[in-house]
């Protein structure tokens, strides 16, 4: 009978290695204009039509943009010299925008290109775009009022309206920053200020005030990002130490709660943080030993795909979802360049369920043998 | 009382139907001559875009490629498909949400997409190449995804763009070997694609595709079939059997057909294919042959039906679209309309009407025109447009023709 147990062991392996694989089956290909592929340092991802069509700025010192298309990926308009990175965001109505740190933003609409330039010019701070539920374009940069201060920069039809962050007099003048709006239109900030982590909120529960609360209070790495979970919940990530960080308030308890979300192959980090339709959380970072990771939680616990490509850790990531909440990451593959991951919806294989039927077929009867 | 009541209330309602139906019996189509610059109009294929004006992509025997035409009242915007040479066979046009324009057609037994947005021209991309000779169907899924119905050597197919493997993907809708015929595509606002076709056998087939990949619908006789989606996104289907045109929709019981005109006002031509869509109300229409004449069916409380062009045209291809105020234009091909070339033409209500004798197209017949028609004036033996009534040579009748028209569109 040894050779009945050994046989329904191997079967039992292969089936559940195929189930864990199943649903993970990242489709992987290089951004390639006129054939020729990208290398590039800075990289963001935005989606447009309906979070459908993926749409990408790059650039070391020289930003560009391209647009997936039926017909390939077309380039967009350039904004001339960046230093610090690229942010993005899409709006409900199809838009996809991205901002510089060279104070410009250039946003591919059904209307086409256009660009405009929201005031902020450093080139050293990533600035952060979001678009609220009007499909208004919002950047929170480091370049407004009387010094380097952070600066909500609000697109009123025709300028931008510059809002600084004050706290009873005090503003803050910060490197790491992320904003996003909630469902009730409310401006919601994540940033570094000195060694803490502080949240911001803006609109209409703080009666159009900026309320302020400290995240974590040991935090001096370079880098940060946010999106909004179910329940208009604020999700946080942040390189601190080579690792990175996650952050979200707990509503019941009524507090911040932290933890370490991953270890980064490089100090400050290369990740993302995007919000499916559902409110599920998704984290996309370069990860020990080059692999491009990507962690997900619908609130419960974490997931997470690790080695998904190896990546050049030193570039940016940048994810997004898609009109199906597949997770969409573009990243710099070290030999193709810059690149798109799509983890599809999967269903099992044919060879896999063939395998679990057989498994299954010889369980049943080896239970009735006994 | 109660039946005076009831009386007064069926007089009321049937003086407002007889109106409504005078209303539309009224509505009276124009025809103008979008392009006349050669052997042109074959294929042609409408939409609106997204200014609701109406777009026509079409072949140029003349330039062996396709043209593209934006029409704005009587303003003409007519351009050269670049990339299209030796292609523009099986021609549809369609335009995304975001007012992008995309051509499906075949060429060099390649199925080629063609697209233009407002931030670059045209650019054209093969699709498939399974030996694609015939007609294409080109539809937008509401996330600007393009699908195309086509027909691969006896096969019709299926191609749309995978965003995630970024390239086009192709897949047989049906494998059995007959002649297939005139796919159309329609795509429901959960990307269900629905595809029909003229199956051997005289059969029509209606495919759905929900994700889960292709059924079909019970197949009924018939010929020539044009489909669209009804308000329901169910698919109806203008088709032509035993000289007849019928309507087909379907509906929780099955399909319901209905004649929509017996013939009995004029054999139907039955080896043109009608075109069927419906208003933004979800009333179907229909534009098809009748007697060689371009003929219009409305459905509003019963099939009316009206006469569209009158000329002594021969119409081979014709393509019906509604723009948001539900105004019916109608693109066709027209074979005959001078001596040296054909024509393209648009028929819509509401369309100022252009005028032949107005010669540099700027909706007025003055002297700029008569210095146009003075210049050509005895010429003789090739085409001119100042040829106006297409004898092959500029003379006296033309002047009388002109003249008949001058200071046109005053009285």
């Amino acid at each position: 009978m040894w050779w009945k147990v050994l046989f329904i062991s191997i079967i039992s392996i292969l089936c559940l290695s195929n189930v864990a694989t199943a649903g993970r089956v990242w489709v992987k290909t290089p951004i390639e204009i006129d054939g020729e592929p990208i290398y590039s340092e800075h990289c963001a991802l935005a989606m447009r039509s309906g979070n459908t069509w993926p749409v990408v700025s790059y650039g070391d010192y020289e930003s560009y943009t391209a647009a997936m298309t039926p017909v390939g990926w077309m380039p967009g308009p350039g904004t001339g010299y960046i230093n610090y990175g690229i942010s993005a965001a899409s709006s409900a109505s199809g838009t996809a925008g991205f901002a510089y740190d060279n104070g410009s933003v250039v946003m591919l609409s059904p209307g086409g290109w256009s660009t405009s330039y929201y005031g902020g010019y450093t080139n050293e701070t990533r600035p952060s775009i979001a678009f609220n539920n009007n499909g208004t374009p919002a950047v929170l940069h480091n370049t407004g009022g009387y010094g380097n201060d952070l600066t909500l920069a609000l697109f009123n039809g025709y300028g931008w309206y510059q809002d600084v962050l004050n706290d009873d007099g005090y503003t803050f003048n910060s490197d790491a920053f992320a904003l996003e709006y909630d469902s009730y239109n409310q401006a919601n900030v994540a940033f570094r200020d000195g060694g803490w982590l502080m949240f911001a909120m803006k609109g209409a529960l703080t009666q159009n005030q900026w309320e302020f609360d400290v995240v974590d209070s040991e935090f001096w790495g370079g880098a940060v990002d946010m999106a909004m979970g179910s329940g208009d919940v604020p999700w946080i990530t942040y390189s601190n130490d080579d690792y990175l960080y996650y952050a979200t308030y707990d509503r019941q308890q009524q507090e911040w709660v932290n933890s370490i979300l991953g270890q980064l192959n490089y100090g400050d980090g290369c990740f993302s943080m995007a919000a499916d339709s559902t409110g599920g959380i998704g984290v996309a970072y370069i990860g020990a030993g080059d692999m491009l990771t990507f962690a997900y939680t619908d609130g419960s616990g974490w997931s997470y795909d690790i080695g998904i490509a190896e990546a050049d850790s030193y570039r940016d990531v940048g994810l997004a979802f898609d009109a199906d909440d597949n997770p969409v990451i573009c990243y710099s593959d070290y030999e193709g360049g810059l690149s798109l991951a799509y983890d599809p919806v999967v269903v099992p294989e044919p060879a896999t369920m063939m395998l679990l039927a057989i498994g299954a077929v010889i369980s049943s009867r080896w239970r009735k043998f006994r | 009382m109660r039946i005076t009541q009831v009386s007064g209330y069926a007089v009321c309602m049937a003086v407002m139907f007889i109106f409504t139906n005078a209303l539309f019996a009224e509505s009276t189509f124009v025809t103008n001559i979008i392009d006349n610059d050669g052997d042109v109009g074959r294929y042609c294929s409408i939409a609106v875009d997204s200014n609701q004006n109406p777009v026509i992509a079409y072949r140029s025997d003349s330039n062996n490629c396709i043209k593209f035409a934006t029409i704005e009242d009587t303003n003409y915007n007519i351009e050269i498909v670049p990339d299209t040479a030796g292609s523009g066979y099986g021609i549809s046009l369609a335009v995304d949400s975001c007012g992008e324009f995309g051509i499906s057609h075949s060429a060099r037994c390649y199925l080629m997409f063609s697209f233009k947005t407002s931030w670059f021209d045209w650019q054209a991309t093969v699709a498939a190449d399974d030996y694609c000779y015939g007609a294409t169907a080109l539809a937008f899924s509401e996330n600007d995804v393009p699908h195309i119905a086509y027909i691969a050597r006896s096969d019709v197919k299926h191609a749309t763009y995978d965003i995630q493997t970024n390239s086009w993907v192709t897949q047989p809708i049906t494998t059995v070997h007959f002649s297939y015929h005139f796919p159309s595509i329609a795509i429901g606002s959960s990307d269900q694609i629905i595809v029909a076709f003229e199956q051997g056998g005289g059969l029509i087939c209606v495919a759905i595709n929900s994700g889960l990949g292709w059924s079909f619908l019970p197949t009924f006789e018939g010929d020539m079939p044009s489909m669209a989606l009804d308000a329901a996104e169910q698919p109806a289907v203008a088709y032509i059997r035993e000289d007849e045109l019928w309507y087909a929709a379907y509906t929780p019981i099955g399909w319901i057909h209905t004649v929509v005109d017996d013939g009995s006002e004029g054999p139907i031509n039955n080896n043109i294919v009608p075109s069927l869509a419906f208003d933004n109300n979800g009333n179907p229409a229909i534009a098809y042959l009748r007697d060689g004449q371009l003929t219009y069916a409305a459905n509003h409380a019963g099939w009316l039906i009206s006469s569209v062009d009158e000329s002594d045209a021969d119409i081979q291809h014709v393509d019906l679209v509604f723009d948001s105020n539900n105004t019916p234009f109608i693109a066709f091909y027209d074979g005959s309309s001078n001596w040296d070339g054909t024509s393209l033409k648009l028929a819509g209500i509401g369309l100022t009407a252009t005028c032949v004798a107005d010669l540099n197209n700027d909706g007025r017949i003055d002297f700029l025109d008569y210095a146009i028609f003075a210049n050509a004036w005895c010429a003789f033996g090739s085409y001119n447009l100042a040829d106006l009534d297409g004898n092959k040579s500029v003379d006296s009748n033309d002047l009388m023709i002109f003249c008949s028209y001058w200071l046109w569109p005053w009285p």
